[in-house]
């Protein structure tokens, strides 16, 4: 057994569109239950249909996130997945049906647009009306190309400042690398998640060092990674018990109101 | 918890900082984490073009530490590559390891084929580095391609009496290794899905499949705490943490 005080919230996971995605789900349940984990941040199987979704694929991935919430809600708290390049009414539609009416925390942008596009504003200004969090991919494009989009952690640092109020959480900071944390540093409405990538040494010891273990949350990008493992990133880290339980949950519960 | 960790190094990187910075400090980091054994390489020795003097300082800097097993790496571009060999030989080494994309060749060069038949005659484990890191973050002006794991396969049918260890691959080759080869062996540093280690015995022999953490690259524990919580039988988890690796190098206890 997993032995630790930590109450462990998972702020980055994804359901998996497949023939049985609630045994899925309660599949991955189980096993993060091993490891203290008491809440799923769900932010939808967001390239189930590629960058760009159209938006019948957007309601299909948001419907199952919705499906798995009602079944088990004590334990997965709802991201609402969106495209900026979808139209307006749908955009606003899809904000209603999962924050309004489901209770959902935030909403998550993958790779349709980079962060720094205009067709980002309308969804910005409606998580700034809301007062609602807005998770965004991020990945370092010198290596990886494709700037069009995937987003660089300088993009989120130019949405950051072009919608101050508007709390946002940058995935990855192991892609991110120290570049990254340096360019999101500035920007208080800033927060990175720990998930996804190998468990490359000495990355969170760097990230509490120039952003604070307060704007560190734990994700695991789970079912692409493994709990242990990512976990294992915070345990073994050489920080503070206090700076783990903060990254561990506490900031997150915190973020969210949960 | 017997530890046996084939994948060590220490040494300067110039990606990454790390904070071990002798064996000693090396040796104390690997004890904490109740590693017990290990095979441990010099990373100078993947830039240099002749790694003779840092595989000659770690052999020196190892000496008396029964608990971990210096690996020199070969560089196959070197015409007296086989007298570094004999020289490693007789140095009393267990194990040497290449890495073919560092040292810019092909793992089906005619020079693979003499190495591996000096390790076959010499009763020496070949190890072959797939990759030290993601690709996806490397340098932009270095990305290094990762050694094919289908030429992998290629080479091991050609010395299929052989033991050969990759370190590194990702899940899914590792998987294509183990089913389509006999005798070639991965470690868990890079493995990684949803519930690893099951998905990994779900496919494949655990008899395949070794403890190893990429320390310093990786933090120690990631590999750990794979292998501690998999939700397999305690049979084929000692054999990963260090069984596998002890019938390797045909010795009997850890």
């Amino acid at each position: 057994m997993f032995e630790t005080n930590f109450n462990v919230i998972d702020f980055h996971v994804h359901p998996v569109i497949n023939k049985n995605p609630l045994k899925t789900m309660k599949e991955i349940m189980m096993v993060a239950r091993k490891f203290h984990i008491s809440k799923l941040c769900l932010l939808g199987d967001v390239l189930r249909f590629g960058y760009n979704p159209d938006e019948k694929q957007v309601s299909t991935i948001n419907n199952l996130t919705i499906k798995l919430v009602k079944n088990l809600p004590e334990f997965l708290v709802g991201f609402c997945f969106l495209n900026p390049e979808n139209s307006h009414s749908f955009i606003q539609e899809e904000i209603e049906r999962c924050i309004v009416k489901e209770n959902f925390k935030g909403i998550k942008l993958e790779a349709a647009v980079n962060a720094t596009s205009k067709k980002l504003d309308f969804v910005m200004e409606i998580a700034c009306r809301l007062n609602i969090l807005v998770v965004h991919h991020s990945w370092n494009t010198d290596i990886i190309n494709n700037r069009k989009h995937q987003s660089d952690p300088e993009d989120i640092a130019n949405l950051a400042s072009r919608f101050p109020q508007v709390k946002i959480v940058m995935a990855h900071i192991t892609a991110a690398s120290q570049r990254g944390v340096v360019a999101i540093q500035p920007y208080k409405n800033v927060w990175v998640d720990t998930s996804g990538a190998q468990p490359v040494s000495g990355t969170i010891e760097y990230a509490v060092k120039h952003l604070g273990a307060e704007r560190i949350l734990y994700g695991s990008d789970v079912p692409g990674r493994d709990f242990s493992v990512q976990l294992a990133k915070i345990i073994d880290a050489q920080i503070s018990e206090k700076e783990k339980r903060m990254i561990l949950g506490e900031n997150t519960r915190k973020l969210l109101g949960i | 918890m017997e530890l046996f960790d084939v994948n060590v190094s220490i040494g300067y990187w110039p990606f990454q900082e790390f904070h071990l910075k002798d064996i000693k400090q090396l040796s104390r980091h690997l004890a904490s984490y109740g590693i017990s054994k290990g095979f441990v390489s010099s990373l100078e020795s993947v830039f240099l073009s002749d790694p003779h003097n840092r595989n000659t300082i770690l052999i020196q800097k190892l000496k008396g530490k029964r608990n971990f097993s210096p690996v020199p790496i070969l560089n196959l571009r070197l015409k007296n590559f086989l007298e570094e060999f004999s020289f490693l030989v007789n140095c009393g080494v267990k194990a040497i390891k290449l890495v073919p994309s560092y040292h810019f060749y092909n793992i089906l060069s005619e020079n693979t084929f003499h190495i591996l038949n000096a390790c076959k005659k010499n009763q020496i484990i070949p190890i072959i580095q797939i990759r030290c890191e993601d690709e996806r973050s490397h340098h932009p002006l270095m990305k290094v391609p990762p050694v094919n794991f289908k030429d992998i396969i290629k080479l091991s049918r050609i010395f299929h009496d052989l033991k050969i260890l990759c370190l590194c691959p990702y899940f899914y080759e590792a998987i294509e290794i183990c089913k389509k080869t006999e005798n070639v062996y991965v470690d868990i540093s890079f493995i990684e899905r949803f519930n690893t280690i099951k998905a990994l015995v779900e496919k494949v022999s655990a008899q395949k499949i070794l403890f190893g953490s990429h320390t310093p690259f990786f933090y120690t524990k990631a590999a750990i705490m794979k292998i501690k919580f998999a939700e397999i039988s305690q049979t084929d988890r000692e054999k990963i943490m260090h069984i596998n690796a002890m019938s390797l190098l045909k010795i009997e206890k850890c």
